[in-house]
């Protein structure tokens, strides 16, 4: 039996078996090493399929054997590789960063209750990743969700409350809106397999049907990618979760919604759907714009840390749907590197809050302050993945911008308003982190004494700083990646 | 194996050991450092030494040339001796924060190609940002933020332009560009921002006098000679650059006579002295631009000059108001020797460096019969003793008696001062071995006869206006308006009125339907203390469900157009 | 509060100070072509330019002072951003 071939699935299973597992692990510390464990294991094999995916290009798994269009297929290829790295990845660094943070939150007693439906999470992403079949992406994406309410309602914080409810009823929403555009395209082609779908709706005669499908498939992942103005349940998510959560969803919550978003859209509307590569660029670059102008105007404004990281991630997705609203390979590629790149940066932020809550009750910036001067190296290191926001140059931010500037320039059009975007939004990420900067280390210090023992989560924060650095120097490895993936996607959507 | 290094990494190592080596040890970089990448300046040979590839291209890290060199050798003189100057006075973070800016203007002067240079000005911005924030004081903070904001935006600006030249030519090569379409004007603006060309220069005057008396010194020196250096590199003979500067020199005099803190009117000075290096790129002749490097090279002495002697007054007395202080010749003769020294220089009295440098410039303007440039720089020579020359040293040492006595300055502060006074009277007596390492070959004689004499009647009587119109120049307790206004007031309360706009506006659409969220929220409000709700209200499950029926019909409306 | 001493330094002082701008004025009569232009080529060409642009100079900048001075603190209440 060859490992290798069945990575695929693995990628699922491993996970989703520890679930119920976990549970029945009493003690708080076990149960963490099971999840960390199982999400580290999950993270070599995402780097076994990239390798593969690399080696000999995309990867069909059929389950249980049925072939498809009949059986339920998985499929690995560079964009999902990328992805679930990105997934597995921040799953792992959260956990690795979080033992303490998380017994403080959530009480050592319902851990494993925790970290079970945490599993959940992470099985239903990678799930969504590979699974090559629309309805299994919508099984997964619920498992994902429903999990994920309960990952963000887990701490004693009670303002999560209201947070989750309202996560929870415009997650629906959006599943619900995807699931229906699924269900047209169901009945237009009588298949449920992506390849399949691709070909089949070559031959669609009502025109009417197949804008109502792409328009609620559009607009519900959308919604779950928190695009403006569909964003509102993000900011008090992420702020209000536990911060380990936080860690794990600002990396790739949104970012596997866009992937489905632009996986269904690429190989079934472009190429198909008449005019609709005008009506793409048109329809998301004013609300890629918006996002990311909103998002960094709300941002420079926002007094808790949490909070104005959330507005930066939006501002982020942004800058994502930019360049693939441009429809260059330049800028999607642009686009797919600045996922893998904005997940380091914003990962290492969280994970900087992680280390910083376990000097100061309160998360805004007047409790921050000074704390960079007793903890330089946790200081120095937020500072870094900030200037990793902004685009300085030996940092992975600096990478993607530069790269979306240049597609920006090669595609000649509105050349000057995007410009201006860019230029303003840098202006604004530069006064937001400016703040928090100037927070943690000229601001008045407070009186409580330094603890100065190094913590697991300070250590994860260097690492993953260190690797914002590593790709911002030597980004080949990304820029490989987000390249074969750009490829892909256009490749996916000739007729 | 030295010459293999890049000599920027090594005063950034340099940096970095003084940051982070535990006691007295870590004086040792101010030393080495500077020496060491003095020695690998000069063992660099001309051409491209060292390469490496980054995204699509080759870049080019170290590329050496005459010029370069010059620019390269006074920012490793100017770190040592700021490090001799200031080791005991600075923080030690300050002087590693200084090295590393240092380290980044080195760069700048060694990088082949338009990446490597952006990499190099914007590790200058953040660490000169960090200079300033170590000035410690709320102001200095303030400044700080501001500072950054500029600079990153310069570096933004720079950035878009680079990447349009790259993209439309190709190539990422250094080389005289033509500034007449967008990316290379996007290029000018921003490298124009870090020369402090008005109407942006407002940072310099706001953010320099913030930061601690060394780090001032620091800071007086690099950002706007590598603006100098680039415009060499990328703009040299560009005709906008002469009345940019003619705009300069004569802004910087004017807002100088008109300041009341010692540090700011050195500051508008840098200014009007960058001012003339601008006109003379603009002219872009060989005698022009020999001109140019040679006067960078001896302002960032003389202007050093000045600073350390400032910096010694506001070390031992705590002032810096001209309206504060006088008759301190009494007990720091060193610091008003030296200072006068400097402001001797500045006005390019003879014998001075100032004099064997500066005039090069107003030379390069009667060779190409440009009479306006060559009267407005005459002017200019005899505002610069007017505001600097003499107000600075009157001000300051003598003038009248304030009552205070500080004591003179240290032997490091001293000995700083000295090697530079040496230096400018080197420089000013025997030009001929300096003019040997200029770009160009010249046989330039600046002690014409004639040429003496034209200028001591013009500075000194210069000096006469000065002390026949001093009731006119009182000092008074005020700063004067700068186009900083425009963000700093016009700007800031249009962002916040703004920022609240938009918050407003987003709240209401938080209101849509409350129902309830309304009630779970006030359940949950009830059992937790929150102050975080003076923010925006987040939107409502309502509103968002507007939005998705807007979008869901914007989206299928758009076919039917 | 100027003592005896002082003021008799400062007599000094300035007739020195007139004594050399005198000096200048005369030696340049004995020395040849300075100034590239035909405009400037007049004696004591360079001693009346200096002394009328610094005045103007001055002038212009109090001129200007009454438009665009504020007091120290006018930054101030506007601190924090």
């Amino acid at each position: 039996m060859i490992w290798s071939s069945h990575y695929p699935v693995l990628q699922v299973v491993l996970p989703l078996l520890m679930a119920p597992f976990i549970i029945m692990l009493r003690p708080a510390r076990l149960a963490w090493l099971a999840a960390t464990a199982t999400s580290l294991l999950a993270f070599a094999v995402s780097v076994a399929l990239v390798n593969l995916v690399n080696d000999s290009g995309a990867m069909s798994y059929p389950v249980g054997g049925w072939a498809a269009p009949y059986g339920i297929e998985l499929r690995v290829d560079s964009l999902s590789a990328m992805m679930l790295l990105i997934v597995s990845g921040a799953s792992s660094l959260a956990l690795l960063a979080s033992y303490r943070s998380l017994t403080t939150e959530i009480g050592e007693d319902r851990l494993g209750l925790f970290l079970s439906a945490w599993m959940l999470v992470l099985a239903g992403l990678s799930g969504i990743l590979v699974a090559a079949d629309a309805f299994n992406i919508f099984v997964f994406m619920e498992i994902a969700s429903l999990a994920s309410y309960v990952l963000v309602s887990g701490g004693a914080d009670r303002r999560a409350l209201p947070t989750v409810f309202k996560y929870l009823v415009m997650g629906t929403l959006g599943a619900t809106f995807y699931l229906i555009g699924v269900g047209l395209i169901y009945i237009m082609t009588g298949t449920l397999n992506l390849a399949d779908m691709a070909v089949r709706i070559q031959d669609v005669q009502d025109p009417i049907l197949f804008f109502a499908a792409a328009g609620f498939i559009s607009v519900g992942l959308a919604l779950k990618a928190a695009i403006f103005p569909l964003h509102a349940w993000l900011p008090n998510a992420y702020t209000f979760a536990p911060h380990a959560v936080s860690v794990f969803l600002a990396a790739c919550s949104t970012k596997v919604a866009l992937y489905v978003f632009f996986r269904v859209d690429f190989a079934l509307f472009q190429g198909n759907l008449g005019h609709h590569a005008e009506q793409f660029s048109l329809y998301l670059m004013p609300m890629a714009l918006a996002a990311i102008l909103y998002g960094s105007a709300m941002a420079i404004r926002e007094p808790l840390v949490k909070r104005l990281f959330a507005w930066s991630s939006i501002a982020q997705i942004g800058y994502i749907i930019l360049g693939v609203s441009l429809l260059t390979e330049a800028s999607i590629s642009a686009a797919l590197l600045h996922m893998f790149n904005h997940a380091l940066a914003k990962g290492a932020l969280f994970i900087g809050i992680i280390a910083l809550a376990a000097h100061t009750h309160s998360l805004s910036l007047q409790g921050i302050a000074g704390l960079g001067r007793n903890h330089p190296v946790i200081g120095t290191a937020i500072l870094l993945a900030g200037l990793s926001l902004v685009g300085i140059p030996g940092t992975a931010g600096f990478i993607s911008k530069w790269l979306l500037i240049e597609a920006i320039i090669e595609q000649q059009r509105f050349v000057i308003p995007l410009l201006a975007v860019v230029l303003i939004s840098s202006l604004m990420a530069v006064v937001y982190i400016a703040k928090v900067a100037e927070a943690l280390f000229f601001a008045e210090a407070p009186t409580t004494p330094a603890n100065n023992r190094v913590s697991a989560a300070a250590l994860v924060l260097l690492i993953v700083v260190f690797a914002n650095i590593v790709f911002g120097l030597a980004p080949q490895f990304p820029i490989g990646l987000a390249e074969q993936a750009a490829q892909l996607l256009l490749l996916g959507s000739a007729i | 194996m030295i010459e293999l290094l890049p000599p920027a990494l090594i005063l950034l190592a340099s940096a970095l050991w003084i940051a982070l080596v535990p006691n007295v040890w870590h004086r040792l970089g101010l030393f080495f450092g500077p020496v060491l990448t003095l020695y690998a300046i000069w063992m660099v040979p001309d051409g491209v030494s060292l390469t490496a590839p980054f995204l699509d291209y080759q870049l080019e890290l170290i590329e050496a040339s005459p010029e370069r060199r010059l620019f390269a050798t006074i920012f490793a003189i100017m770190a040592g001796v700021g490090g001799l100057y200031a080791f005991n006075h600075a923080r030690r973070l300050e002087l590693a924060s200084a090295f590393a800016y240092a380290s980044g203007a080195i760069g700048v002067c060694f990088a082949g190609d338009l990446i490597t240079l952006f990499l190099f000005w914007e590790l200058m911005a953040l660490f000169s940002t960090l200079v300033v924030w170590f000035g410690g004081t709320p102001g200095a903070r303030a400044a700080g933020v501001r500072y950054a904001i500029v600079h990153l935006l310069g570096g933004v600006i720079l950035k878009v332009g680079i990447e349009g030249v790259v993209v439309h030519t190709g190539s990422i090569d250094i080389q005289p560009l033509q500034a007449n379409n967008f990316d290379t004007y996007m290029m000018l603006a921003g490298i124009l921002i870090n020369a402090a060309a008005p109407p942006v220069s407002a940072w310099l005057s706001d953010a320099y006098p913030e930061a601690s008396p060394s780090g001032s010194l620091f800071l007086s020196a690099f950002t706007t000679k590598t603006a100098i250096l680039a415009l060499i590199l990328l703009f040299p003979g560009t005709e906008l650059l002469i009345y940019v500067g003619m705009f300069m020199i004569l802004y910087g005099i004017i807002w100088a006579l008109l300041e009341n803190n010692v540090r700011r009117i050195l500051a508008f000075s840098i200014v009007n002295q960058v001012g003339f290096m601008v006109v003379a790129v603009g002219i872009g002749t060989p005698m022009a631009l020999n001109g140019a490097t040679a006067h960078a090279f001896a302002h960032i002495i003389y202007k050093a000059l000045l600073f350390m002697s400032a910096g010694v007054v506001i070390y031992h007395t705590g002032k810096e108001k001209c309206n504060e202080l006088g008759g301190l010749y009494r007990t720091m003769p060193i610091t008003a020797a030296c200072g006068i020294v400097g402001a001797l220089a500045i006005s390019s009295f003879p014998l001075t460096s100032g004099f064997t440098t500066k005039t090069m410039i107003s030379e390069a303007a009667s060779m190409e019969g440009l009479v306006l440039v060559w009267y407005v720089l005459a002017a200019a020579s005899a505002g610069v003793f007017l505001h600097a020359g003499i107000k600075f040293p009157w001000y300051v040492f003598f003038q009248k008696d304030s009552g205070l006595r500080p004591k003179d300055a240290p032997w490091n502060m001293s000995l700083a001062m000295l090697l530079f006074v040496a230096m400018c009277f080197l420089i000013g007596i025997m030009p001929a071995p300096f003019y040997e390492l200029l770009p160009y070959p010249t046989d330039f004689n600046a002690y014409k006869p004639g040429k003496v004499v034209f200028y001591l009647q013009l500075l000194l009587f210069s000096g006469l206006a000065f002390f026949l119109l001093l009731p006119l120049i009182k000092r008074t307790n005020t700063l004067t308006l700068d186009t900083d206004w425009l963000w700093r007031r016009l700007g800031k309360s249009l962002a916040l009125h703004g920022l609240n706009a938009l918050s407003k506006l987003s709240s209401a659409f938080a209101r849509v339907s409350p129902l309830v969220t309304s009630r779970i929220t006030q359940w949950a409000n009830a059992s937790s203390s929150d102050q975080e709700q003076q923010g925006t209200l987040s939107w409502s499950i309502g509103t968002t469900a507007a939005w998705i029926m807007t979008l869901l019909i914007l989206y299928i409306g758009y076919y039917y157009w | 509060m100027q003592d005896n001493n002082t003021q008799r330094i400062i007599h000094r002082a300035w007739f020195i100070f007139a004594v050399i701008l005198i000096a200048t004025l005369v030696v340049e009569w004995f020395v040849p072509g300075k100034t590239p232009f035909e405009s400037s080529q007049w004696w004591s060409f360079g001693a009346v330019f200096g002394f009328f642009s610094c005045f103007a100079m001055v002038v212009f900048a109090k001129l200007l002072g009454f438009v665009l001075k504020r007091s120290e603190d006018y930054y101030q209440e506007t601190q924090d951003d």
